[in-house]
């Protein structure tokens, strides 16, 4: 038996006057999955955040969370949460009501309200913030924040549009950490530019070119489909010492990617054991010529995959 | 459309939410100040000509008392009364029927009700939409710019923001409404004393009653248009554009072609003076158009919100 996705995009399509930003988009999203939503710019990552949380309305298709049609948000309430990009709160109004207030919309008592919007802020890092206004605060802090809504409760859908756009390594790790904390109670899904935050953090990903869906899978599915092996080396390798590797059955190719950086593309047609069998060779040829590597990863990172799906790194191999 | 998705603490909430940070937000102090700026003003205009009229006639040594003050002045205020009531009902002062109907109805308001009231009432019956507007043209317009109202959309329908919000600018504005009106009649009862307590407190409460719903058609109308125009200056821009439009293109244009005049009451204009006609059938009349109008301007408003993109 099949288990029922957090949520199914079904032929979503949005335009935008003469703009096609979505064009029959269709994925789902395993439940208790950190998701990683990918695209370059104007690609419709945020247009299918904003359809998912009912704030535009889709031309075409539909999209169900947790088995509720979207159309029907006001069901979801409690359940569903959103980090929306670039909305801002109120400036004059304390953080702790603002939050307290959108806590007793999805049910809470005015006590436990404030409990919840105070436990979460220190989770956040903004801890003896909650008299303040929002004008007090940086704009890392008002990201901060804008989180700390989405986390409110105990939502079991969470929608994080670039959650880390803008902040600075301490606060980016520090929300990084707090979703992985929240892959145990709740589905989450993370749009963002930051590729390996994405390759940390998120177990399947989808990417998003031109408003058409490209690809969508697990990490490792999307990264390992391409056959490669990229090795990082501590010196470059010699003509000769290249021309060994290329000379091991069931490798293809070798290119460069910068000093000591090499990736080799292996036999498609390989089982997992032949592929296995030739990682081998070519670790054992390595390591006969003197040459440690210092790193090896089978698949091609998920930069890469990025760049060459969305046309970006040339063409697909 | 339907309010299929109405749910009573959800609206509660917005509405108690947005009521207590709109009495903190500069939009609602800018709002208070003017209503009892214009409030008090026309009371000082309407009151201000029997005090002079006891201080000059003393100051010549004469003798004249308050209620006699009064009395002149509601000899001299009779006709633009008559005008303002009768003059918005089309083609009664052209005929006599309709003068007399304006005269029974001008002597209703002078002669039986407190005058001075009665001139106050009037006044700011025709100045509330304009106020109405300052109040309410941000219900939805501002959190639709800056997106914050997406931090909602997920926790509340849109029926219960949109209702909820309308009804804390209701409140807001029978607040205010309730205080100038207790500042007038108070002000009334102690420095002029011509009127007794009872005729004074009833003339009063209606007053407000009068002004508060005759203020629901236009904070409607102002909910429809925040709800269309995502800024806050385009939308108060709008609502004195529109309230202001109508009644001077009716006045205008009945002029080169009489059934111009019905333009009028594609707003509460036409019918708000009858909430103080001597007629209660009449009063009955107004009572329902003026809620009739604002179900529609909500209605109108709600279509608009739930179906747009945020």
């Amino acid at each position: 038996m099949s288990v029922a996705p957090a949520i199914r995009f079904e032929d979503v399509s949005k335009s935008f006057g003469r703009i096609r930003a979505l064009d029959g988009v269709s994925f789902e999203v395993p439940p208790g999955s950190v998701f990683g939503l990918l695209g370059p710019n104007g690609a419709g990552k945020t247009t299918l955040f904003s359809i998912a949380a009912s704030f535009l309305r889709p031309d075409r298709g539909s999209i169900s969370v947790l088995g509720i049609d979207v159309r029907r948000i006001a069901e979801l309430q409690g359940r569903f949460t959103i980090l929306p990009q670039d909305a801002e709160f109120q400036r004059n109004v304390p953080i702790l009501e603002q939050l307290a207030f959108f806590r007793r919309l999805e049910g809470a008592s005015a006590e436990q309200a404030k409990e919840d919007v105070e436990r979460t802020l220190e989770a956040v890092g903004l801890g003896g913030y909650g008299k303040r206004g929002v004008y007090s605060l940086s704009h890392g802090m008002q990201k901060r924040l804008g989180i700390a809504q989405a986390f409110l409760g105990s939502p079991e859908v969470i929608l994080l549009d670039e959650p880390t756009s803008g902040l600075d390594p301490q606060n980016a790790r520090q929300i990084r950490d707090l979703v992985l904390e929240l892959r145990s109670r709740a589905t989450t899904v993370i749009s963002s530019h930051n590729l390996a935050e994405i390759q940390e953090l998120c177990d399947h990903v989808a990417i998003l070119d031109g408003g058409k869906l490209v690809v969508a899978g697990t990490v490792e599915e999307i990264t390992r489909s391409a056959k490669e092996l990229e090795l990082e080396l501590p010196r470059a390798l010699t003509p000769e010492e290249e021309a060994a590797l290329l000379g091991i059955e069931g490798v293809k190719g070798i290119g460069g990617r910068g000093v000591g950086r090499y990736m080799l593309t292996l036999d498609s047609g390989a089982a997992r054991d032949g592929t296995d069998a030739i990682i081998a060779t070519i670790l054992r040829r390595l390591l006969e010529s003197g040459i440690t590597p210092r790193r090896v990863y089978e698949g091609q990172s998920l930069e890469a995959r990025f760049l060459k799906l969305t046309g970006a790194g040339g063409p697909e191999a | 459309m339907s309010f299929h998705d109405l749910h009573a603490r959800h609206t509660r909430l917005v509405c108690s939410y947005a009521f207590r940070h709109s009495v903190r937000g500069g939009t609602a102090i800018v709002y208070a100040v003017t209503t009892f700026f214009f409030g008090l003003i026309t009371a000082h205009l309407v009151l201000q000509p029997v005090e002079i009229q006891v201080d000059f006639i003393e100051a010549r040594g004469g003798e004249i008392s308050k209620a006699d003050a009064v009395q002149e002045l509601v000899r001299h205020a009779r006709k633009p009364v008559e005008w303002a009531i009768g003059g918005q009902d089309i083609g009664r002062m052209s005929n006599p029927e309709g003068n007399a109907e304006a005269r029974r109805w001008a002597s209703y308001l002078l002669d039986e009700k407190p005058a001075l009231l009665s001139a106050i009432w009037l006044i700011l019956l025709m100045g509330l939409p304009f106020l109405v507007s300052l109040g309410a043209f941000n219900q939805l317009s501002g959190d639709v710019q800056t997106k914050g109202i997406r931090y909602q959309i997920l926790r509340v329908a849109r029926t219960n923001l949109y209702l909820g919000r309308f009804l804390a600018v209701a409140l807001f504005t029978a607040g205010l409404l309730a205080a100038v009106v207790a500042i007038v009649a108070v002000y009334l009862g102690v420095e002029l004393q011509v009127y007794g307590a009872g005729a004074l407190l009833g003339w009063s409460l209606w007053g407000f009653v009068a002004l508060v719903i005759a203020a629901l058609p236009y904070i409607a109308l102002c909910s429809l248009i925040s709800a269309s125009v995502d800024s806050p200056f385009g939308s108060l821009t709008i609502a004195h554009i529109v309230i202001g439009a109508v009644p001077s293109f009716a006045l205008l244009g009945r002029a080169s072609w009489k059934p111009l005049a019905y333009v009028n009451y594609l707003l509460p204009w036409g019918v708000q003076s009858y909430l103080l006609h001597p007629d209660a059938s009449k009063v009955l009349l107004a009572v329902g158009a003026c809620l009739g109008y604002t179900m529609i301007f909500l209605w109108l408003g709600h279509l608009r919100f739930t179906r747009r993109d945020l």
